[in-house]
């Protein structure tokens, strides 16, 4: 497979999983900007056990989720009950946080990161089998009882706690999952990049993925899929003239998309809709082809 | 005996003969295949940095341009062609992965597009020519790059130095610190050492991200009371920094240090009025009589009004163009599809380790990747630079 096609679909996987990690909380109403910072430790765990430890990359990939889940979980005891704009915020700090302490730790290569970090050896099949099992799990998240309370968290409290479900306890375990999925996307991002260092978990990973949940669609797994490829890979195949307006356009299809439709491009309805489709098309094939 | 005679004649033509061949064997046999020489220069022409990739970017143009109206390279035209990378290290790699198998690749610029891009030249064994990131980040991804000044660790001492013996009643110093950049963090790491090394006291750097008010930085740095100060910040960071200091009773600037990456003209804008007796040390000295220099800072001022000189990163990328014209003439680069590998190599290695090199303001050598340049020590009298020391490169 060509490199540069390889890259962007490995970027494009990195970048997906990423936009679930906020689309999960978000099921009942947090708006969770900490992937970046669980990522960030899922990347350094990732570059340190195969450079300093000579850990096999397949088993830094499978213990991956878990450093980002544990990363997640310490600040999720006190963010799982926040409302929506507290754990914004506080989210953010932690990008902060988690810069300045890998900046300031030495056996982490401190400013300067880590380099020498090997490279997958079958690149394609290993990012799409984690996007496999990690779609399956949000699909199964989505359709789960679990995953309703949620929904139906993110549409009122009051019903919810009338529902006697645990609010605290959805909030948590959807920012650990989040956790997890951010954990590996880093160790992803460590061993496609081959280098890790503070600056490259940054604000502006952030705006692509929010842009890729809310413009495709932040009510299903979907919109993030469909979308993160798509917007991460806009300014890879645009003409330079409007590659350099690249911010403007994430902004203003934000802007637009928020007020036109704030459900995102793809709703629960378009995938109704679009499942309805593919059931006719199959009921078709069936009778035309007996 | 005439036989003999006519026999030694032709042993000693064919011998001529001979020697003339194997010299312009090469350069018969080195006619380029390609109808004109495509490089790929990444560099970042958007985000917050747009305004110094485009500086740069008017640099490399320069150099081709010059040299495609003096007949090109080996005789075919060098077309640059532009990939953006904004400063992203994810899109780095991204478009780093299109043009890794060529010839050679122009940059990428930048310590986060280094560190995202490099890896991938590293493990394609690549040539990029990434000549002015910081030495530090870029030494990592030797030898398949280069870079056109030498490693701070040998650069930052012999100027602070030269600084701390102009100010001889200094007993403590205190630092102004970008902390996002690794190059700021190293350059001021060594320039701690250097000055404890001549007894002077650091005191705990104050770490500047980019702020519209940096009056409380430099609040926290006074009540420290340091005798000096080093600024290892951006241009218009370091200006505002100037003027807190200036405000709150610094007014002797000899007591102020900056680093290469301040010496911008968006610091002497800001700062005017505020700077004389500051010392600023650098690797370039825009103060140069080469004609060279001067024809081409000229054109400088005519693309760019509002600048009085032309950026270091502008000129390493300018004369990185014409290293890679030297190189492909003197190895005879065919251009050849099948041979890029081979030829690459070729190339990298006359890069890294080219003697004399007619840079734009002086000649330097390369040695093992690393351009041994000379260093400048100025000082601000009157708003302008005044060269009070040059420093030898480190052998």
């Amino acid at each position: 497979m060509p490199l540069p096609l390889l890259n962007y679909i490995a970027f494009s996987g990195i970048f997906i999983l990423l936009s679930w990690a906020i689309y999960l909380p978000y099921r009942c109403g947090q708006l969770y900007l900490a992937p970046v910072y669980s990522m960030a430790t899922g990347a350094y765990f990732a570059a340190y056990v195969t450079t300093e430890w000579n850990w096999p990359i397949v088993l830094a990939i499978l213990s991956s989720p878990f450093v980002g889940a544990f990363f997640a979980f310490l600040p999720a005891l006190g963010l799982r009950k926040a409302p929506g704009f507290t754990t914004a915020i506080a989210s953010l700090a932690l990008i902060f946080i988690i810069q300045t302490i890998v900046m300031n730790l030495k056996i982490l290569g401190g400013h300067s990161g880590m380099f020498g970090i090997p490279a997958l050896e079958y690149p394609l099949t290993t990012i799409l089998i984690v996007l496999l099992v990690a779609g399956i799990i949000v699909y199964r998240i989505d359709h789960s009882r679990f995953g309703r309370a949620a929904e139906l968290l993110y549409y009122s409290s009051e019903e919810t706690a009338c529902f006697g479900v645990n609010m605290a306890l959805v909030g948590m375990l959807l920012q650990v999952l989040s956790g997890a999925l951010s954990g590996i996307a880093g160790a992803l991002y460590a061993f496609t990049v081959g280098s890790v260092f503070p600056g490259a978990f940054s604000f502006s990973m952030l705006l692509v993925v929010f842009s890729a949940v809310f413009v495709g669609g932040n009510l299903t797994m979907w919109g993030a899929l469909v979308f993160a490829p798509i917007l991460w890979g806009l300014p890879l195949i645009l003409p330079e003239a409007i590659a350099e307006w690249k911010d403007v356009i994430y902004g203003g299809l934000l802007i637009c998309i928020l007020i036109l439709r704030p459900e995102g491009v793809i709703s629960k309805e378009t995938v109704r809709e679009v499942g309805d489709g593919i059931r006719k098309l199959a009921r078709m094939r069936r009778r035309v082809f007996g | 005996m005439l036989k003999k005679k006519i026999e030694r004649i032709f042993v000693c033509l064919f011998g001529l003969l001979l020697s003339v061949s194997f010299v312009i064997a090469p350069a018969i046999g080195a006619e380029p295949v390609v109808k004109e020489w495509k490089v790929p220069s990444l560099i970042f022409l958007t985000g917050p940095y747009a305004g110094f990739g485009k500086q740069i970017k008017w640099g490399t143009d320069e150099a081709a341009a010059e040299i495609n109206a003096a007949g090109g390279i080996a005789g075919r035209p060098l077309v640059i062609e532009w990939y953006d990378t904004g400063m992203d290290p994810a899109k780095a790699a991204a478009e780093m992965s299109k043009v890794v198998k060529s010839l050679t690749i122009f940059g990428p610029v930048g310590a986060p597009n280094c560190k995202g891009a490099l890896p991938l030249v590293v493990r394609e064994k690549g040539f990029a020519m990434t000549v002015d990131s910081g030495a530090e980040v870029v030494s990592e991804f030797f030898p398949y790059t280069i870079h056109n000044s030498d490693m701070f660790e040998r650069v930052t001492p012999p100027a602070t130095r030269g600084w701390a013996k102009r100010n001889p009643q200094m007993k403590t110093v205190i630092q102004f610190v970008f902390p996002f950049d690794p190059t700021f963090t190293d350059v001021a790491n060594y320039q701690a050492k250097t000055l404890e090394a001549q007894g002077i006291k650091v005191l705990p750097n104050v770490e500047i991200s980019e702020s519209v008010d940096l009056a409380s930085a430099v609040i926290k740095a006074m009540g420290q009371k340091p005798d000096g100060f080093t600024i290892v910040t951006l241009p218009m960071d370091g200006a505002k920094i100037i003027k807190e200091l200036d405000k709150r009773g610094v007014k002797d600037k000899s007591r102020v240090l900056t680093f290469p990456v301040v010496d911008d003209q968006s610091f002497f804008d800001l700062a005017k009025g505020y700077i004389d007796g500051l010392y600023i040390w650098h690797f370039q000295n825009v103060l140069s009589k080469s004609p060279r220099w001067q024809a081409f800072n000229a054109k400088w001022r005519k693309a760019f009004p509002d600048s009085q000189y032309a950026t270091f990163g502008t000129v390493c990328h300018y004369d990185m163009v014409y290293m890679f014209k030297a190189a492909v003439e003197k190895l005879g680069i065919t251009g050849d599809p099948t041979k890029v590998v081979e030829e690459r190599n070729k190339i990298r290695e006359y890069c890294r380790n080219v003697k004399g090199f007619p840079g734009l303001q002086y000649n330097f050598d390369m040695v093992d990747g690393l351009g041994k340049t000379p260093t400048f020590l100025f000082r601000i009298e009157n708003g302008e630079r005044k060269l009070v020391e040059t420093y030898p490169p480190i052998k």
